[in-house]
Formats: structure tokens, sequence, C-alpha cells
């Protein structure tokens, strides 16, 4: 299990990585905004998983420890919320 | 008496938890953290959806279900998003070790959010952090909508006075899963219809392996597949590398600071280029002298897809508009039918002039599970290249996805 402000850090970062949504003051997120709502389409979720399981400047490898989590458990989709992801993350993660 | 308070605690949980609900505001998660190997420290995160934003939580606090006790949340330091950390008044009691410790008693958080001006109750029990765990418990996301598909059935029957009826049929059916950097699936796709003049007759089958790059932003496909008729008249075993290029959307959300000022777009349009190549081998033929032919093709095209949000704090878009445009250079002669009346093929073309095919489909939304649509679809696809002779289309579909509850 992974601290909450971490886990939601790397959710953030990871949707803004995927959706190239810099400078963050530009593009605010919100927990229950969609990722399609944030420039993630179907198409563009596999571009997040890997992200989130191995980048190593926003994603879990970037913690320190690292972390890892089973691609299985990130069974999201464009209508899935930054919360749904956030929670997945912080629930599955476990030490690398 | 303990009894009593137990069921008074229970009551007011699924109260609040109703109410959250309704008024769409809602705790996450609850994670009691201990900040020393005694456990005499402990520290609490909350995370909330949406951010109420600090000076909106009027009061928050634990409720020790099991004895009715209460543990005061002081000192709130906003951590990130719709994070805050807090430190309770009390330690919690904690049973076991390792990755096998757990909170001994059940602790529930209950926090009291002003919501332009409407006192909303949310709540959601504690976890206890386990930092170091080695394992973890699974949870998966519920699907929500249609727009996440899987498995994808369209069909429609339409008919004229003394014209025989025409029944068309779409499937679609994979279901990817993860392989380090790569996902695979095996799939079936079938697009196809009895009238002869709007019919794709195509049906493919195989395994795809995907290698997902989110440095470039690209996906390379590469599958492995049966092309053939529907009645397996005209078959190619193929293999078809093909590399998608994914770029950011435009706009790139639909929440945008410009100015100072927020400003909500209504549509995303995502730009999905792709290029690739088709090689292989006829296996049969209507044409029995050009079975076994070898099989060359370059494909390149796009996918387009225009999402509107007709209401704000929609999950899903209501308008749907997707368009493909594909052309196939053909690097050896092949061949291109027509089916007659009766449905036999008709050989209509021989040789290697570029293929052409363009699909747009608008679709509105009416629920989750259900569209309708209108779509149009021009030009010839493989095995068999028969012509669809500007295809119309108006009818419904019912999509869903695997998930897990």
């Amino acid at each position: 299990m992974l601290d909450l402000a971490r886990a939601m850090r790397v959710t953030e970062s990871c949707i803004r990585a995927t959706a190239n949504l810099f400078p963050p003051v530009q593009f605010p997120i919100a927990p229950d905004d969609t990722l399609l709502r944030l420039g993630i389409d179907d198409t563009r979720v596999d571009l997040l998983k890997d992200h989130i399981t191995g980048d190593a400047q926003f994603g879990l490898p970037s913690l320190t420890p690292p972390r890892k989590i089973n691609p299985t458990f990130l069974d999201i989709g464009e209508t899935s919320t930054v919360t749904d992801v956030f929670v997945i993350i912080s629930q599955n993660a476990v030490l690398a | 008496m303990k009894l009593l308070i137990c069921l008074i605690c229970l009551l007011v949980t699924i109260a609040f938890g109703s109410l959250s609900t309704v008024n769409g505001q809602s705790v996450t998660l609850v994670q009691a953290i201990p900040l020393n190997p005694e456990k005499t420290d402990w520290s609490v995160q909350v995370a909330f959806s949406p951010d109420p934003t600090g000076n909106n939580i009027r009061r928050i606090f634990i409720v020790n279900v099991d004895d009715g006790t209460i543990i005061d949340l002081n000192n709130r330091v906003p951590l990130t998003t719709g994070v805050y950390s807090y430190t309770p008044s009390d330690r919690f009691a904690v049973a076991g070790t390792g990755d096998d410790a757990k909170l001994a008693k059940h602790y529930e958080l209950k926090a009291l959010i002003d919501k332009n001006g409407k006192l909303i109750s949310t709540g959601a029990p504690v976890d206890l952090l386990l930092e170091n765990a080695e394992t973890a418990t699974e949870v998966r996301q519920k699907v929500k909508t249609i727009d996440e598909a899987d498995i994808y059935i369209g069909g429609e029957i339409n008919g004229a006075h003394k014209r025989r009826a025409a029944f068309s049929a779409e499937i679609k059916a994979q279901k990817f899963k993860p392989l380090g950097s790569w996902a695979y699936t095996p799939f079936f796709k079938l697009n196809a219809s009895t009238d002869p003049d709007a019919d794709p007759d195509q049906m493919e089958m195989g395994l795809n392996l995907r290698y997902i790059s989110s440095r470039t932003r690209t996906y390379l496909d590469n599958e492995v597949k049966i092309e053939s008729e529907r009645d397996f008249e005209n078959t190619n075993l193929i293999e078809n590398p093909r590399l998608t290029f994914l770029p950011t959307s435009y706009p790139r959300a639909l929440r945008e600071r410009k100015n100072g000022k927020i400003v909500l777009h209504k549509s995303l349009l995502f730009l999905n280029p792709f290029i690739g190549g088709e090689f292989g081998k006829n296996v049969r033929s209507p044409l029995k002298a050009a079975e076994g032919d070898g099989i060359a093709r370059l494909v390149a095209g796009v996918d387009v897809r225009w999402v509107f949000f007709l209401k704000h704090n929609e999950k899903a878009p209501d308008i749907n508009w997707t368009t493909t445009y594909q052309r196939r250079w053909l690097l050896t002669d092949e061949l291109g039918f027509k089916a007659d009346e009766n449905g036999d093929l008709q050989l209509r073309t021989f040789g290697t002039s570029p293929r052409d095919y363009v699909r747009s489909k608008v679709s509105y939304r009416i629920t989750k599970f259900f569209d309708v649509f209108s779509s149009y679809e021009w030009g010839q696809v493989p095995p068999s290249f028969k012509l669809i002779d500007h295809r119309f289309r108006l009818g419904f579909a019912y999509k869903f996805r695997f998930g897990v509850e």
C-alpha cells in the first residue's frame, strides 16, 4: 500500500505526462475528472499505464524506495476518474 | 449497551454514506500511518473526491465503531489535490505484525463538508498503511460505459417492397492482457452484409502483440491473422505490423486556464495516424490459378475521433464522431471481386492499383450501454476487395466491456 499523498502525486504526474498537461497551472486537474476529459481516450490509456509502471521520472519507479504494480490491476478506461486511478495505485503498489 | 452503540454507529455510517453519494462528495480513502516503530505517534491521511478545499471541511473525526469513542483530527496539512494530513488525538490499536498487521478495531472517519452553503456528511473506513508490504490486495476499477468496449455487436435488417431483406452484422471481440511493456490479445472481427452492393465481407481472427512506448507516444501492433470472407471462400494468412502515432488531443483537456480565467471546452479532437504493412500468402481463392500467391501491401491512414460533451460533469461524451481512412498500396497483383445477385463472386479488377477505404460514424449515447448511430462506408477492404458502394447505415449498438465488480 502506498501513502495517499505519493499515490496522488504519481497519478497526477503520469496523467499530465500522458496528456502533456504542462504547465500544471494552465491545466488544473480535479479528483473527479475523467481521463477522457483530460485528453486520454481508450486508445491512449495504455500510454498512461506505461507511465505509471515504467516512467523513471513520474511513475512508481521514481519513488524512494521504488514501487511496482501488477499491470493487470490497472483495469482503467477513458471514463475512469483521477480518483479511480489513484485508489488502484494506492492500494496495489508494493515495494519493487 | 455496547451493541446499541455499534448499531447507532452503523446506522450513522449508512446514512452518511448514502447522503454523500447523493450530494456528489465522498471520502475516497483514509489511511492511519504510524510515525514510529512503537506506534505511539500517528498521522491520518484523507483523500476527498472532489477536493472540498480546506476551509470547507467543517468537522472531521474518527469513530471507533466497536466502543463508540471519538478520535479528533487536528493540525490539517494539505498534501496534494484533495489529500489532507491530520494528527489524531489518540493512538490506534494494531493487531499482528509485518504484512499481517491490521487495525484491531473498526475505525470510521466522518466529515462534515460545506458545499455551496449546504452541509454534507460523508465518511469512509480507516485502513492501516502497510508501507513495506510485499503483496497487495487486488482492487480493480469497475467499468462504467460502453465506450470502453472489448466486445461490440451491431446489426441491422433492411428491406423494401419486392426486394429481399438484407442483413448486416458487425462484431468485434478482443481483450488485451499486459505482458511487461507489451500487451497481447486474441481477436475476432466481422463486418459483413447480405446486400451485394454494401458488403465488405471481411472476417479476421488471430493474435495481436502490441508494444507500447509512452516515450515516443506510439503503439507497434503486430497481428498474425487469418483474413477471410465469412464463408472462407477467399482466405489469406497475413502478418500485419502497424505503427500508430498518438499525439495529444486538441485542445489538450476540456478545462484550461487562459489569462487567469478557466475556459471550458465542449469537444476534444483525437488524431491517430498509422503506417504499416500486410505480408503473407493466399490460402484459398475463388480463382484456382491465384491460389497460393504471395501478398505484400503497404498501408497508411488515420483514425480521427471527435467527442462532444453537451453537458458539464458528464463522464462519457454525448456524441462520438469517428472516421477512419486507409489506403493500401499493393506490391503484388491481387484480385478484386464483385458478388452477383446470387452471391457468387465475379472477377472485377486485377493488378496493383491502390485500394482506398473510408468509414465515418456518428453515435449518440442514449444510455450507458445503448447507442444510436449513423455511418457511411465506401471503398475496398481485403481479402476480396469488394467495392462497398456508398453504404449508409442508421442503427443501434449494444456494447459492454469485461470488468471486475
